[in-house]
């Protein structure tokens, strides 16, 4: 098997194992602000190695957390190939920045994230708003912040595990 | 290094090692597939048939967390069992420990035994059409929540059929698979169920609005006397869900001056999280 190809399935493994880390159930309140660990480790591989992630790998795993979580399919397609795009085109200036701040970016921007599954694409409920419900308001930030405190460790980790086995080609 | 790892200054000559970032051409490719996927979704469906089979994929997914998490959880009872060779107290003290574990299993057995005979009792309709299910998982969306079962490969469940607790209804199935069963919950946003009320005997429509929150009685007329605190039941109009079951009790009657109907609010006395075990009914 060539670099490049042991290369990628290390790096499929760990978005596989951020799956099934959504995947799994949690206590009903951390169930809603619970991180979406794949989302976050497709940031970290844009971030540390953009040419060996793709815009497939993004659509794919938002297809999976689409059917995972039961929401519109595509919706979550359409975001992870978003972001993956802004974290490509903005990663100079990103991963450069200390750690507390790549988590306070990443605070608004999963705000912003969860803003989108207020949005009544099938047009069931007319009531369905966002920012004027305080109770989804609430749980969004909760969900960024926990998204926002859990990026520190899932980097590091995620660090150690690119400089122990994703080798360079050279 | 790869071709496309660098460029060639037109200047110098020199090699630029900069990654290029993705063509713009990928992504709106990407989002038109994304686009096009969700429009199927909201006009036919599409997913609807998919979903089922895709939650059987996902089931060893579910194995590769948990697994790691039972065998974490087991790491202690064998440290505490070599120990116990060396001083006898301790092997009387470890079965003493031991005695406690069964007695905590047996502690389960019996309150997963006393749910399921209070699932049973609870069933009034014709036996023959129920069939049990546990639950796997739900999702973390807050305005469509998703409850995944497990359903035997023998069970004879089929897409609309009804889901129950001991304490009313749950909601009805929307994917079936193999082995997993989506079940579009009472709260979620997509959820209408034509119900009835207990005393003043009005017809109605009742929509979810999320996990946490009160369903709606749609188009009230503002002459409508509902009572608070009556309980709401399945009216069993549209044949989908089987008439005179529980759904939950009338909490709040708001007459807005901005509104030409009464604001209804029933809160669900059964919540997805706090449930294991479901009845599955057939409604012929």
């Amino acid at each position: 098997m060539s670099r490049d190809s042991k290369n990628q399935l290390l790096i499929l493994l760990t978005l596989f194992i951020a799956l099934s880390l959504d995947a799994y159930m949690f206590t009903s309140d951390f169930q809603i602000w619970k991180p979406t660990f794949v989302l976050l480790t497709l940031i970290y591989w844009n971030l540390a190695l953009p040419d060996r992630i793709g815009i497939m790998a993004a659509l794919l795993f938002g297809i999976f957390v689409d059917l995972l979580e039961g929401s519109l399919l595509g919706l979550h397609g359409i975001l992870f190939v978003l972001i993956t795009y802004v974290c490509q085109r903005f990663f100079y200036q990103f991963r450069v920045s200390p750690l507390w701040q790549q988590s306070f970016i990443l605070f608004f921007l999963f705000i912003l994230y969860k803003q989108v599954f207020a949005l009544d694409f099938m047009n069931t409920n007319q009531d369905l708003t966002n920012f004027s419900d305080s109770s989804f308001f609430m749980n969004s930030f909760l969900f960024a912040l926990f998204s926002a405190f859990i990026w520190s460790p899932l980097f590091l980790t995620l660090r150690y595990y690119r400089r122990r086995w994703v080798k360079h080609n050279i | 290094m790869r071709r496309r790892e660098h460029k060639v200054s037109y200047l110098s000559s020199e090699a630029i090692f900069a990654i290029p970032s993705m063509k713009p051409s990928k992504v709106i490719l990407s989002l038109l597939i994304c686009g096009f996927l969700m429009l199927s979704d909201v006009y036919f469906e599409s997913s609807s048939k998919i979903r089922g089979y895709a939650q059987d994929l996902f089931i060893p997914l579910g194995a590769l967390v948990n697994k790691p998490v039972s065998l974490i959880a087991s790491v202690p009872d064998s440290l505490r069992t070599r120990s116990e060779l060396i001083l006898s107290l301790e092997q009387v003290e470890e079965e003493n420990k031991k005695l406690q574990v069964i007695n905590q299993f047996l502690e389960k057995v019996s309150k997963e035994n006393e749910e399921l005979n209070s699932l049973w009792s609870s069933a009034r309709l014709n036996l023959d059409n129920y069939s049990f299910a546990r639950k796997r998982s739900i999702s973390s969306n807050e305005f469509q929540p998703l409850l995944i079962v497990d359903v035997g490969p023998k069970s004879n469940a089929g897409i609309n059929d009804v889901l129950l607790s001991s304490s009313g209804l749950v909601g009805k199935i929307k994917s079936l698979g193999l082995y997993s069963a989506e079940i579009i919950v009472l709260h979620d946003v997509r959820s209408s169920v034509p119900i009835v009320t207990e005393k003043s005997k009005l017809h109605g429509n009742l929509k979810g609005s999320g996990i946490g929150r009160a369903g709606n009685i749609e188009y009230i007329k503002k002459t409508a006397s509902y009572e608070l605190g009556e309980k709401v039941y399945t009216s069993g109009i549209a044949g989908i869900f089987p008439e005179g079951i529980f759904v939950g009790k009338i909490t709040s009657i708001d007459d807005l001056a901005d509104s030409e109907f009464l604001e209804v609010e029933v809160s669900f006395m059964q919540s997805p999280f706090n449930q294991d075990f479901y009845l599955i009914y057939k409604n012929e």
